[in-house]
């Protein structure tokens, strides 16, 4: 089918297109934005996002999603769909809701779900920000180095070295080192399972972790926070 | 493609940690290669530390090597050892008094399509660590064997290297566990197959127990492939019967086989591809 072709096509150029028919995935402080495009009619949207959850969504579960609508005008029916045969699966921890559409908005508001980002505590992304999607795990000796956001849907292994001027998102096991805001600034390091020795956050470091930290394996995220490191157990 | 019209492979057996048995499973894969019908040459491309030879029990009909067929000294045919013992199996041995830059990658290349000419299989055995040596072993070769004993270092050099050949588009890779242990695993004292798996994420073909047997055969210059039926000449024979495509139960006595296969399909499962 043309279709089909077409999105296996635009899956080479996934960071840059906002009007394309298929599910983008972003990383963020807090887990992964999950972009709806508008362009994927109704009946498409819930195809696509059970296909979805066979595959790339694997790596999406267990950390926190949020599901932009974008400018979709949202139905009781759709939404009524999406919640029986996606959210309320338990394959995702759907964190909140985001739309640029006013009735969308008061549909979701009113139905009781939390609208827009989550813990709105975090550092601002900057408009416009530069995200590095790697959809692979980083072996020993492999180094990635990025201005923007790193978001990594693999493992990251022992030996394996990421440096990033802002947030870091590691959707797997973390062992290797990972510097976030090289150039300052309160970002953060999340990782699906943490296990890794140290870490560095702007100027701050830590390089005395082990397996006795309580959150030793768990999916954490780690940011700083008034010039200190703290670390938050993402308890799903 | 080989002279009777089959497609040729070049498979490159690697390892981050030198002394983890390549030059073993070189030698013992393509004598129970070539024992089943394929036309098989073992490549040492190790070269400045030849001992492929020895090990095959070739090294006193050794005469020209590898850096004098690319030299262009000599023909291939003219290197490359007939193995008396097994019918189409050869040896085209390294050079003891050349350095590894004796060799560039695009002369490997070229030697490794002249190679395909003649032969079903060819076995690469290579240099450890990833220095100019591993290119070259590797520059020809279509597939790769990765091989690792159940220890944290030499785990963590066999992900390095497999992250070298992803890079340079290798596939399939796969790993071969080499030296279990069974009693220290149980002890906790070594990693388990399925510790291997899940550290390196690519997919099995083998486990080598460790067996006392390898080491009296590469001193007699006796691959165990020939003959025996120690556990680890029967480890050898399931693997390149994997590599020719049969599919072979990972055997239920060992514990440590089957846990490797269980985590080979829970990755299938839950893992992106
Ligand atoms: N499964 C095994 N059991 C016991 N000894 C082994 C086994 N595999 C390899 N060895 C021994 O380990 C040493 C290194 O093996 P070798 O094949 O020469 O490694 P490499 O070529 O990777 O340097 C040799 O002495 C070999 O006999
Ligand atoms: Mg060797």
């Amino acid at each position: 089918m043309a279709e089909v072709v077409e999105s296996v096509e635009n899956r080479k150029d996934l960071h840059n297109g906002a009007d394309r028919a298929e599910i983008l995935l972003k990383g963020t402080g807090y887990g992964v934005r999950m972009i709806l495009p508008e362009a994927l009619p109704d009946e498409r949207l819930l195809e696509e996002l059970l296909r979805f959850s066979g595959d790339a969504a694997r790596l999406a579960r267990g950390i926190g999603v949020v599901l932009d609508l974008q400018g979709r005008s949202l139905t009781r029916p759709l939404l009524l769909a999406l919640l029986s045969q996606f959210v309320w699966t338990g394959d995702f921890k759907v964190l909140s809701w985001m739309s640029y559409n006013v009735d969308t908005l008061e549909l979701l508001r009113s139905s009781g779900f939390s609208i827009g980002e989550p813990m709105t505590d975090k550092p601002e992304r900057s408009a416009g920000s530069n995200t590095l999607v790697l959809y692979q795990s980083l072996r020993s000796g492999q180094r990635v180095e990025h201005d923007g956001d790193v978001v990594l849907l693999g493992h990251m292994n022992d030996g394996a070295e990421i440096y990033s001027s802002g947030n870091v998102f590691i959707r797997g096991r973390l062992k290797g080192v990972v510097h976030a805001g090289m150039r300052g600034g309160e970002y953060c390091i999340s990782a699906g399972q943490f296990e890794a020795r140290q870490l560095r956050i702007a100027g701050k470091l830590c390089s005395t972790l082990g397996s006795d930290v309580e959150w030793w394996g768990k999916a954490v995220v780690i940011s700083l926070e008034n010039d200190s490191l703290v670390a938050r157990e993402l308890k799903l | 493609m080989d002279s009777s019209g089959v497609q040729s492979r070049v498979i490159v057996i690697t390892s981050g940690k030198g002394g983890v048995g390549k030059t073993t499973t070189t030698s013992n894969l393509s004598v129970a290669l070539a024992r089943s019908g394929h036309r098989v040459v073992a490549v040492d491309a190790d070269i400045g530390l030849r001992n492929l030879d020895v090990v095959m029990g070739l090294e006193n009909r050794v005469v020209y090597n590898l850096i004098d067929v690319v030299e262009g000294s000599c023909k291939l045919s003219q290197a490359l050892v007939r193995d008396k013992r097994v019918d189409n199996l050869f040896l085209l041995p390294a050079a003891q008094t050349r350095t590894k830059d004796a060799v560039s990658s695009g002369q490997m290349e070229e030697l490794c399509s002249m190679l395909r000419e003649e032969f079903e299989y060819i076995l690469i055995d290579s240099p450890a660590g990833i220095e100019s040596g591993f290119r070259n072993a590797v520059v020809g070769a279509d597939e790769a064997l990765v091989i690792s004993t159940p220890e944290v270092p030499s785990v963590r050099d066999a992900d390095r290297i497999i992250g070298l050949l992803e890079s340079m588009e290798k596939a399939p890779i796969r790993l071969v566990v080499n030296r279990l242990r069974t009693s220290m695993v149980r002890e906790g004292e070594m990693l388990d197959v399925n510790d291997v798996l899940d550290i390196l994420a690519i997919d099995l073909i083998g486990v080598v127990p460790e067996d006392d047997s390898v080491v009296k055969s590469a001193n007699r210059g006796e691959p165990l492939t020939l003959s025996d039926s120690s556990p680890a000449a029967l480890a050898f024979q399931r693997i390149a019967a994997r590599l020719a495509g049969d599919e072979v139960p990972f055997p239920k006595f060992d514990e440590e086989n089957e846990r490797g296969l269980l985590a080979g399909l829970r990755r299938l499962f839950g893992k992106k591809d």
